[in-house]
């Protein structure tokens, strides 16, 4: 169990860390943690405010968690893990927020020293710091120069919740490469079923799924 | 309700509350009026409090909230009348504008302060983020900070006063210290640089950076708005407004709300007369159609007017407002202007009480035309003619403070209105008929008014208050929420510009301008703006030949009505890219060309004579102009030269690009606009200063005072100063064209000096001296040639107790028959993505003629926050509806202006300039700043990507659409 609020790292087996955020920690503590990973701190800065960040629990935002679409973006390629109220075990973050009806949350593990794991995220806004109409994150996982993880997270591109592509299991059991990254992007493209608004069009959205996927898997190259 | 039990400003509290009533209400129910309400959505910061030392949005808590925990407001910064560093040096760098959003810009800096004593400028804006402000464009809010993080970390901030230069003859030795050259990207803030020419008189008062007047209050939280005022018994009105873009009201029942209990008078059109009139504050007699009445049988808007109600909570009157059954017959709506004046096209206004619309068939409210030479000879005797067809959105005020307003009967029986508003006496006139009181039985009261841009330039709500007082007898406070500012409030007119350029050599020789200018669902503004811009639009370049055809239609979309630039800005736009797209045509280079044909001082302005605003205009000459100086000046100091050939031809994904546009303005309305102003002296030899003149944020009151302080040799501190109340002080129009420096400067100057020929008199009496004029006014003194003197509160005391006793005082009022343009050179610098079409701003730069800077830091202010809001109107803003005619991004959280951590780099030039007319040779300041963003930035973007982008906002996607179609 851990206390109302506390914030604990624990060192895995295979060397990594991960941060145990009881789910009263508000989401400020999050950010001022010097390990966190620097997608996270992006994610929550800049669109949102220091103001949402002090009224916001995690409890909260996994509750409902619309709000802060960077933030779970960054949260799905860290691997992000729910750990479930009452011992009934974890859930990985994705499953948890697709759940049709959320149980209760004790705790979110977030790993913040994997080795090989390379984060990167990227928007395109209507302004520098406004709600992105599309963003990208990635998260790969690359060992003796073999990606053995892979995730693709990208909102604005799909019409309901939906953030995971499935594109990005082309890029697993294989060294990186601009080949591999060009069939994730032509894939991706076919996959996304972007809504049109006053932001950005359908084909504008789709575009710049490509374009952003393509530049946070570069940056994770 | 419940005990909560907290501790407020270091107090223990315990008290009974609504435990889910927003925090916000719970404080403000407290009489903490530094708590602030823009929005109650979350979007706006206004309501920003600190819990536990974090700041928190009041209105997204509950009252629970606060149990247990320590809450912080403004009211508790200060100690025994100190204020803390942070409030003090608010007041010095003016991070104060309106001041509505300063409470809670001081709590975030405070909260940052607390955990990182030597934030950087980026952290300061981070930690601002959350808080918005329409004024100020950050800059010197961030300067605030910081100044004050060096107080509390016991350094020396050093003086707030700009660089001081002396304008060189010869512009090309105009001397840029290397540090503003920014060679490196640099990001620090930099002091603005004044150039003034070497013989410019001395002064002691005006060209100081003073401190704003009634900065102290506003720093303190202490009761100044609208909203912080009320009146035992208050009820709270609410407006409901229609769904529907255009219907008529087939049947309206409000029996079931007037039911129910607490709810005090509701009314429909049922029960008024039916009095036309227009919104517009304008002077007497406007000449738009007076095409509204207070409530109608018709909508002709998403947001239009259908009821309203008086209930003792807002939470009831809201209520009332679902009750109100309203049967609709639906109406095919025209949400386009392109489909206004169409055969077949829907009547917006079929009314047959409404005079003076053109052709009210095809919803064509004015038909405006000038021209002066021959356009048509001079386009066939062009060497190269160039068409540009451009389009400027409908971009909202989003002013933080809400329209708003109380209204009360005084114990005379007098109807009192207190109201957020522009213009207090055109209200006081406007609404008279339509509450069927005389205007001698009416006061308007405009307290502090939290932004307004122009937005508050229209009476929209003080009618329907008055009513539901005179007809409950009660105080009644009335104001729109947040989403009915976007759907009922005013915007910028939407302008389709057609410009035809006709060019022999490099000389400009015709100038054609078509614009079809929307004016939403009423005309109030409509004759005014599209003149306005037409006027500016043609004379900035002043071609021999030139002409103006203006179509304003109506549409069913939100009334669009005066904001800060007022047509001009649109047509700016639009000339500035067509005159570099013309230079680039001739292969010339572009500030040459445009140095060649701009309106020079000493010409004549060859339409002013038939383009007044709404008027025949009167004869005019361009008597100073900066422009020379501006864009040298401004060259320089962005390195223009050398960056714009470096950045030609530049391969990858991230490009630079860097644009300039020159621009100019007016001060007021030539021969229509009128300020007035009393000085009285006081038995200490301080004066009272009443003017009518109203402050909406820019400093008026306190540029005012310099003036004065001036000619009287007194400090400005000797003045308490007392605008715009329709019963105390002189009448003034109010604020707007760019008018309070120039028409009521010229006023306060004149009252001055006459109060200072009273003085001279009595105190040469006194000194037994034969020729008045001989006397100095200086230091409280007035010094006789021979070095004796009195001081202004002996000439007080004597005048009013002792010798030939009077009362020293005078009234002075001004209308000038000018209004002379100030100048200017704006500059951008971009950086495009060409792969998502992002176009990132990486610095402003404004070099500024407003001929005399009276305040050096309120004029720095207006121009940092009229560059903010021009890069919202260029680059991201606009009010979208769907095809119902709904708007779709009717709050601050989906319409987005930019916040603290998302504006460039701003720097400021001045170049001084000495307008013959001008109150100490000023012209005006405000409206110029905002005119020269778009085209620039367009120009820059060009100049990166070799696209042309003649459509604004400049979205991301359009660039990207622009991109793709460059490449086929
Ligand atoms: S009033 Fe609370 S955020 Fe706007
Ligand atoms: S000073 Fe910030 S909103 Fe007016």
């Amino acid at each position: 169990m851990m206390k109302k609020g506390s914030i604990q790292k624990v060192v895995m087996k295979n060397g990594s860390q991960v941060l145990q955020f009881d789910v009263n920690v508000l989401l400020d503590e999050v950010i001022v943690q010097a390990s966190i990973p620097e997608v996270i701190k992006q994610a929550l800065s800049g669109s949102v405010t220091w103001q949402q960040r002090n009224e916001t629990s995690l409890a909260r935002f996994l509750a409902g968690s619309s709000q802060f679409p960077a933030f779970i973006l960054a949260l799905l390629v860290c691997d992000a893990v729910v750990q479930l109220d009452g011992g009934q075990g974890e859930m990985d973050l994705n499953n948890y927020l697709l759940s049709k009806k959320r149980q209760q949350a004790a705790a979110l593990w977030i790993p913040v020293e994997v080795p090989g794991r390379k984060v990167a995220m990227a928007k395109i806004g209507l302004t520098p710091a406004g709600r992105g109409i599309v963003i990208a994150a990635a998260g790969l996982l690359i060992e003796d120069g073999t990606v053995n993880g892979a995730r693709l997270a990208l909102s604005g591109v799909w019409p309901n919740k939906h953030w995971l592509s499935t594109a990005a299991d082309k890029l697993v059991a294989a060294p990186l490469s601009e080949d591999s990254i060009q069939a994730v992007v032509q894939a991706l493209q076919e996959e996304v079923d972007p809504p049109s608004d006053y932001l950005g069009s359908a084909a504008y959205r789709r575009a710049m799924a490509g374009v952003l996927s393509r530049q946070v898997l570069e940056a994770c190259g | 309700m419940t005990n909560i039990t907290f501790e407020l400003n270091g107090e223990t509290c315990q008290v009974q509350a609504d435990g889910n009533e927003k925090l916000l209400d719970f404080l403000r129910g407290l009489s903490l009026t530094s708590v602030k309400c823009g929005c109650r959505e979350g979007d706006c910061g206004m309501c920003t409090v600190l819990l536990d030392g974090l700041p928190v949005r009041s209105c997204m808590l509950t009252a629970e909230a606060a149990q247990g925990h320590q809450i912080t407001t403004l009211e508790g910064l200060a100690h025994n009348g100190e204020l803390h560093p942070l409030q003090e040096a608010f007041i010095e760098t003016d991070g104060v504008q309106c001041g509505f959003c300063t409470p809670a810009q001081i709590l975030s800096a405070k909260a940052l302060l607390d955990r990182n004593s030597s934030p950087t400028d980026d952290e300061v804006r981070e930690a601002l983020s959350g808080v918005l402000c329409r004024c100020t464009g950050f800059v010197q809010i961030v300067e605030g900070v910081q100044r004050a993080a060096a107080v509390l970390r016991g350094e020396d901030p050093g003086d707030v006063d700009l660089l001081r230069k002396v304008l060189p003859e010869d512009l090309a030795r105009i001397d840029i210290p290397e540090d503003h050259i920014r060679r490196r990207g640099e990001r620090s803030i930099l002091k603005p640089i004044l150039f003034t020419p070497a013989n410019t008189p001395p002064t002691n008062v005006v060209g100081r950076p003073e401190r704003k007047v009634d900065g102290r209050k506003l720093v303190m939280g202490k009761p100044a708005f609208t909203d912080d005022f009320s009146r035992p018994g208050m009820l709270y009105g609410a407006v409901l407004t229609s769904p529907h873009a255009h219907a008529r009201i087939r049947k309206i029942d409000a029996t079931k709300a007037e039911a129910l209990r607490g709810v005090h008078c509701v009314l429909t059109y049922k029960d008024l007369p039916r009095v036309k009139y227009t919104s517009a504050g304008q002077s007497y007699p406007q000449l738009t159609p007076y095409d509204q009445v207070s409530l109608d049988n018709k909508v002709r808007h998403v947001g239009d007017r259908v009821a309203v109600v008086a209930a003792e909570t807002r939470k009831l009157a809201q209520k009332a407002l679902r009750l109100i059954d309203v049967e609709y017959e639906l109406l095919p709506a025209i949400l386009d202007a392109r489909d206004a004046m169409k055969e077949g096209a829907a009547v917006i206004h079929d009314e047959d009480d409404t005079e003076a619309i053109a052709d009210a068939r095809h919803n064509l409210v004015h038909r405006l035309q000038a021209a002066v030479g021959d356009v048509e000879e001079a386009l066939q005797d062009a060497e190269l003619v160039v068409e540009g067809v451009y389009h400027t959105p409908k971009q909202h005020h989003a002013q933080m403070e809400h329209h708003l307003c109380m209204s009360y009967w005084d114990e005379d029986e007098r109807l009192v209105v207190v109201s957020a508003t522009q213009v207090p006496f055109h209200v006081r006139r406007i609404i008279a008929p339509l509450i069927g009181l005389p205007v001698k039985k009416i006061r308007v009261i405009k307290p502090r008014i939290g932004g307004g841009f122009g937005g508050k330039q229209d009476m929209l709500l003080e009618d329907l208050c008055a009513l539901l007082t005179i007809k409950t007898g009660k105080p009644v406070n009335l104001e729109y929420s947040r989403r009915q500012e976007f759907t009922s409030g005013r915007t910028r007119h939407v302008f389709d510009i057609h410009y035809t350029a006709g060019v022999k050599g490099d000389e400009l020789l015709a100038l054609d301008l078509y614009v079809l200018a929307d004016t939403g669902a009423y005309g109030a503004h409509g004759l005014t703006v599209p003149m306005a811009g037409g006027f500016k639009g043609l004379t900035l370049y002043n071609a021999p030949n030139s002409r103006f055809l203006c179509d304003v239609v109506y549409t069913n979309t939100a009334p669009a009505g005066a904001f800060r630039g007022y047509g001009s800005m649109q047509c700016m736009f639009a000339l500035e890219v067509l005159m570099e797209e013309v230079a680039e045509k001739l292969g010339i280079d572009v500030v040459e060309f445009k140095r060649k044909n701009l309106i020079k001082a000493g010409e004549p302005m060859l339409l002013a004579a038939q383009m007044g605003e709404g008027t025949e205009g009167i004869p005019q000459t361009m008597d100073t102009s900066g422009h020379e100086a501006c864009i040298a000046a401004g060259m320089k100091a962005m390195d223009y030269e050398a960056k714009r050939k470096a950045f030609r031809n530049q391969t990858g994904r991230y490009r630079k690009g860097i644009g300039m546009a020159a621009v100019f303005h007016g001060s007021g309305l030539a021969g229509l606009d009128m300020g007035a102003c009393t000085l009285k002296i006081n038995d200490d030899g301080s004066f009272n200063m009443t003017i009518g003149a109203t402050d909406i944020g820019t400093g008026s009151d306190t540029i005012l005072g310099q003036m004065a302080a001036e000619v009287l040799g007194i400090p400005l501190d000797d003045l308490i100063i007392y605008s715009s109340d329709t019963d105390f002080t002189p009448f003034d129009v109010g604020a707007y064209a760019s008018s309070t420096t120039y028409v009521s400067g010229g006023a306060v100057r004149k009252a001055a000096l006459e109060v200072r020929r009273q003085v001279q008199v009595h105190a040469a009496k006194m000194l037994d001296i034969a020729d008045p004029e001989s006397l100095v006014l200086k230091d409280r003194k007035v010094i006789a040639p021979n070095g004796e003197y009195v001081t202004m509160g002996e000439v007080a005391l004597s005048s009013l107790h002792q010798m030939d006793q009077h009362q020293i005082m005078a009234t002075a009022s001004n209308v000038s028959h000018k209004s002379p343009p100030p100048t200017a050179a704006q500059f951008v610098e971009v950086t495009v993505d060409m792969e998502t079409g992002e176009v990132t701003v990486d610095r402003m730069l404004m070099a500024v003629d407003c001929g005399r800077v009276i305040n050096t830091r309120t004029a720095a202010g207006q121009v940092t926050g009229g560059m903010a809001q021009a890069l919202g109107f260029a680059r991201s803003e606009e009010t979208v509806h769907n095809d119902q005619g709904r708007v779709l991004n009717a709050r601050f959280g989906d319409y987005h202006i930019f916040k603290a951590n998302e504006l460039p780099v701003m720097d400021v030039i001045f170049v001084e300039t000495n307008d013959p007319s001008g109150p100490f040779g000023a012209k005006s300041i405000s409206e110029l700043t905002i005119d020269g963003v778009a085209p620039a930035l367009v120009n820059a973007v060009h100049n990166a990507a070799g696209i042309w982008v003649r459509e604004l906002p400049l979205k991301p996607e359009r660039v990207w659409q622009a991109l793709q179609d460059k490449v086929g």
